[in-house]
Parts: structure tokens; C-alpha cells; sequence
């Protein structure tokens, strides 16, 4: 073998409140990932924070570390865990670290809300607080929601395709007792009554917010190959900006993200077509975003995603199953890493009642800021 | 200021704007803030090539030059699209939703701008003409405001 793996992963219950904090969730859900990579903990030599929550510190502290070679941070908000990939597998193959762990952490329902993360983590901060904050607009649901807007008068999405994608998120929920949504099915209606925070944006198209934590263990082949469960191999990383990306507005072209600039490299790299992908983790934070994405990484033509998802499926059995675990939507908001997990659990089989069959390649992808993209391609190892 | 302008929504006397958190400078942006005091809508032009940019920036994005002159614009734009915000955190918005935020596209100018929008929530749509006028905010800060261009001009007579 060679390349970089992903050899452990772990995570807390996700709840709408606990009395833990950020780093005591982070450590629980390392030493998860730790017992399920069959590894001693000494073995970490690298650690891949997310950019806001517990530090590099707060974890070697508390796990006793001696010997971390190196750290760092993907400054890419939303797409920072499934980045943070790349930094690994970069921090390998230049042989900085042989086994990182890279977490989330975080009380992100009880304590900081989205709205004060974001204040913390947006990009083009004097524009924000000069420009927009006086007229009203701060958070994400109502940034995003303004190329929702634009997709919908260029192409015709339609309220209903946005359902498609909760309604879908919700069912996958179902299968996934972890899930905060699991036992609360959603049904296309209910979804259509659901009140508006920024329209186009209902309650129903944004994700959940969630206190909790998720973390990976990336290594070298040769720790992969000792590894107590089965590894997935990363093919292929990358990542990429939008135009302007601290600036929605004057984007060009105006729908431009960073996925679009990632996902060729992506596919190139790994040598494969995303008609090769048998399913995919998309950063859902808003049903629009599932839409955005599928366009960007090439799963379709660029205006087909409102038809791909309402039409050609993104359902265990449609053309492209998206998120099994329900997303961010349905399962927890762990900012991406839960779907990395979620992919790692797949290629291996484990995934019970929600396993997807006859998995070949699985792609995740990461959105976050204002249009930062990331994208892995994954396969078992 | 006439009594029929419908925005900011709500009660203007809300808190006073959030200082930048980080401390930041904004000098990219005091030409832009300074103009808005005298009504006037302005945006950055390159002097080497001539290209103009929003929001503000110390160097041109096509050249690299870092010589940049102002330039005042029509106040004049389309639509190119809005939110409807239900739900606000922001100090003294929170009790003024519904309202509507948008991305203008400048007529004059190839540039768009995010932007309050004075305009009745079932008239928006895309390619809208709209009119600017400088008006406080609910926090308190003098911000271009857009108008349905036949509005504002039935005001103004």
C-alpha cells in the first residue's frame, strides 16, 4: 500500500445541548477514533484542528502527546474538514506526520450559535460589518439564499426540488439511529409549511446546528496496514476559491464556488470520471447547496441539479446516493466531518441498516465561508 | 426625510452599529462611507487600466496596480437578487422582519452590491429597475437604500 488513509474514526452522541464542552467532546470523540484505528494513542504525530473550537494544545494536553511534528489549520470554514484531507495527506507523502488526527468540537446549539461563528470565521470581516450588517444580513442561511435566488431565475429550481433534497436528508435519517432527526420523517408538505427564515430559505432548508464532535485518523500506509478496522484510501484531495471569495456579489461567473475549481483536479488526479462515484457526501447546510454542489463537482450538467435531485434521485436507489446518514440536515452539523465518517463507514461495510451496495468510489465534499469548496475521492482500502 | 419611506422597517432608534470586532481599518472603505454622507454612491476605479471594483480594494485585481481613483455612480440598478429575511439577530432588526436585502447590478457600471431594499415584498423580481437613496440605517449608519426606480421618481416630483 501507499498514499494516505483514513484508519480511525469516532464521535460523540449529537445532541441539541450538553453539559460538555468543546475540548472534553473533541477528546471523547479522538479516543474514539483512536480505539477504533487500533493504534496507542502515542502514535499521533500530527493534529489537524477545525478552525474554530479546541486547539492543537487542548488536545496534546489532554491526550498526552509527547512527540506531535506537526499541526495545522484549513481556513476554509465549512470545507475545512474534508481540507483538512489534503493537509494530511500532504503532511504525509512530505513525511511531516505519519498519523494525524483532525477533529470538530464543538457546542454548536447550546452555546455558539452559527451566527457568532460565523462573526468569528467570515471572510472580508470589514465588508461584512460595513457593508451588511447596517442593511440587516449576517448569517449564512440569508448570504446563501441569495444564489438560491439566482439559480431559481436562471433555471427554474422550484420550492418543490429544494423539498426533494430535506424531504430525502430526512428519509436517509430514518436508517441512522444517531441521527438528532432519526424518528421525525418529514414529509414533502410538511416541509412546504415550514416557515421562512430567508426566503427562498425555509426552516426546512437549513441544516441543524448541534453540540457534539467527530474526528478521523489519517496515516501512512504503513500504520494502515496494522490498522484494527478496514482503511479508506484517499485517491485524491483538493481544494479551491471561488472568484472574490470574501464577496458573493461581484463573483464571475455569479454561481462560481470553489468546488468547481477543486472537483476537476479531483477526478483528474484520481484518474476517474464523477460517473465513477457511487456516492457522494455533499455538504448540505442548506437543501440549495446539495444543488449547487451536484453541478459543481460534474455529478450534472450546470442548471440540471433542481431536475437531477427531484428526478433522477439522490435516494439509496437514485442515480447518486447523497448522504445516507441524513447530513447535515438530518444527522448532526459536525461541519463535514460526519461526513467523512460517514464515507469511511460505507467503504467499509458497516454502515447496518443504511448500507449502500456495491460501493465503489465515494466522493465528500466540503462548502463553507463564502464558497470555499473541498472534495475527496475515496475508495477501500 | 418623507414620511411614506417605508425603510429602515421597524424603529430606527435602535442600538448603535457594531464597532468592527477586530479592530480592522477601514480605510479601504472611508472614501465610500465619506460619499454616502453627501448622498453620493461611489466605487473604485484603476488608473492604470481603467478597470473599476467592489468592494474596495488596495490593489486592482486585473493589473495589480495599486493607483486608484474614485468615481461616483448613477445610483441607478437592476435586480439581481433577493432574500426576504424572516428571522434576524441583528440589533433592532429582529423586530423589523419581514425585509428585504438584495444584490444590485449598477446600470452605469459593471459592478453589483448587496443593498436594503425599500421595495414592496410582492413587487420583486429579477431585472427590477431600481433608484438609490442614502438613508440611516435601523443601526443607525447612513446606507444606499433601493427604491423601485418609478417610486422614487414619483416621490421626488
Amino acid at each position: 500500500m501507499s498514499g494516505s488513509h483514513i484508519i480511525g474514526i469516532g464521535q460523540t452522541a449529537y445532541s441539541w445541548a450538553t453539559e460538555h464542552g468543546p475540548v472534553e467532546l473533541a477528546v471523547e470523540a479522538a479516543l474514539a477514533a483512536i480505539l477504533d484505528a487500533g493504534i496507542p494513542a502515542g502514535a499521533i504525530d500530527g493534529i489537524i484542528p477545525f478552525p474554530i473550537g479546541p486547539t492543537a494544545e487542548d488536545l496534546i494536553s489532554s491526550l498526552g502527546l509527547t512527540d506531535v511534528s506537526m499541526s495545522g489549520t484549513c481556513q476554509m470554514g465549512g470545507a475545512s474538514a474534508v481540507a483538512s484531507l489534503q493537509l494530511a495527506e500532504s503532511a504525509i507523502a512530505a513525511g511531516s506526520a505519519s498519523c494525524i488526527l483532525a477533529f470538530v468540537g464543538k457546542n454548536g446549539r447550546s452555546r455558539q450559535r452559527i451566527d457568532q461563528r460565523v462573526a468569528q470565521l467570515i471572510p472580508g470581516k470589514q465588508f461584512r460589518q460595513v457593508l451588511e450588517y447596517p442593511i440587516g444580513l449576517n448569517t449564512p442561511a440569508q448570504w446563501y439564499s441569495l444564489l438560491c435566488r439566482r439559480h431559481m431565475i436562471e433555471y427554474g429550481t422550484s420550492r418543490e426540488q429544494l423539498g426533494a433534497v430535506a424531504v430525502q436528508m430526512r428519509e436517509n435519517a430514518q436508517r441512522n439511529p444517531a441521527a438528532m432527526l432519526f424518528g421525525k420523517p418529514l414529509a414533502l408538505q410538511q416541509y412546504l409549511d415550514s416557515p421562512p427564515l430567508a426566503d427562498p430559505y425555509l426552516r426546512a432548508d437549513c441544516c441543524l446546528e448541534t453540540d457534539g464532535a467527530a474526528a478521523i485518523i489519517v496515516s501512512s500506509a504503513d500504520i494502515a496496514g496494522d490498522a484494527r478496522n478496514r482503511p479508506a484510501r484517499i485517491l485524491a484531495t483538493a481544494t479551491g476559491r471561488a472568484s472574490s471569495p470574501d464577496d458573493i456579489a461581484n463573483r464571475r461567473p455569479f454561481l462560481d464556488t470553489g468546488l468547481a475549481h477543486a472537483a476537476p483536479r479531483a477526478f483528474g488526479r484520481a484518474g476517474v470520471q464523477p460517473s465513477d462515484i457511487s456516492a457522494a457526501m455533499i455538504y448540505d447546510c442548506f437543501t440549495f447547496e446539495v444543488v449547487h454542489q451536484l453541478e459543481a463537482a460534474g455529478f450534472c450538467e450546470e442548471g440540471a441539479g433542481g431536475w437531477f435531485v427531484e428526478t433522477a434521485g439522490i435516494g439509496p436507489s437514485g442515480r447518486l446516493p447523497v448522504n445516507p446518514h441524513g447530513g447535515l440536515l438530518a444527522e448532526a452539523h459536525m461541519s463535514g466531518m460526519n461526513h467523512v465518517i460517514e464515507a469511511v463507514r460505507q467503504l467499509r461495510g458497516t454502515a447496518a441498516e443504511r448500507q449502500l451496495p456495491d460501493l465503489g468510489l465515494i466522493a465528500v465534499t466540503g462548502w463553507g465561508d463564502l464558497g470555499d469548496g473541498s472534495i475527496a475521492i475515496l475508495a477501500a482500502g | 426625510m418623507a414620511a411614506s419611506q417605508s425603510w429602515p422597517p421597524g424603529d430606527p432608534g435602535g442600538p448603535a452599529a457594531q464597532a468592527p470586532a477586530d479592530g480592522r481599518p477601514l480605510d479601504e472603505l472611508a472614501f465610500y462611507l465619506d460619499a454616502l454622507g453627501r448622498g453620493e454612491l461611489t466605487i473604485q476605479q484603476c488608473v492604470a487600466c481603467g478597470q473599476v471594483r467592489w468592494p474596495p480594494r488596495p490593489s486592482c485585481p486585473n493589473c495589480r496596480d495599486m493607483t486608484s481613483r474614485v468615481i461616483v455612480t448613477a445610483g441607478e440598478a437592476t435586480l439581481f437578487s433577493w432574500t426576504i429575511i424572516h428571522r434576524s439577530a441583528l440589533p433592532g432588526f429582529s423586530a423589523a422582519v419581514p425585509y428585504a436585502v438584495g444584490i444590485v447590478e449598477l446600470t452605469d457600471q459593471p459592478v453589483r452590491m448587496m443593498g436594503a431594499l425599500d421595495v414592496a415584498i410582492p413587487a420583486l423580481t429579477a431585472g427590477l429597475a431600481l433608484r438609490m437613496q442614502v438613508r440611516p440605517s435601523i443601526s443607525g449608519e447612513l446606507v444606499p437604500v433601493w427604491q423601485a426606480a418609478g417610486h422614487a421618481e414619483a416621490q421626488a416630483s
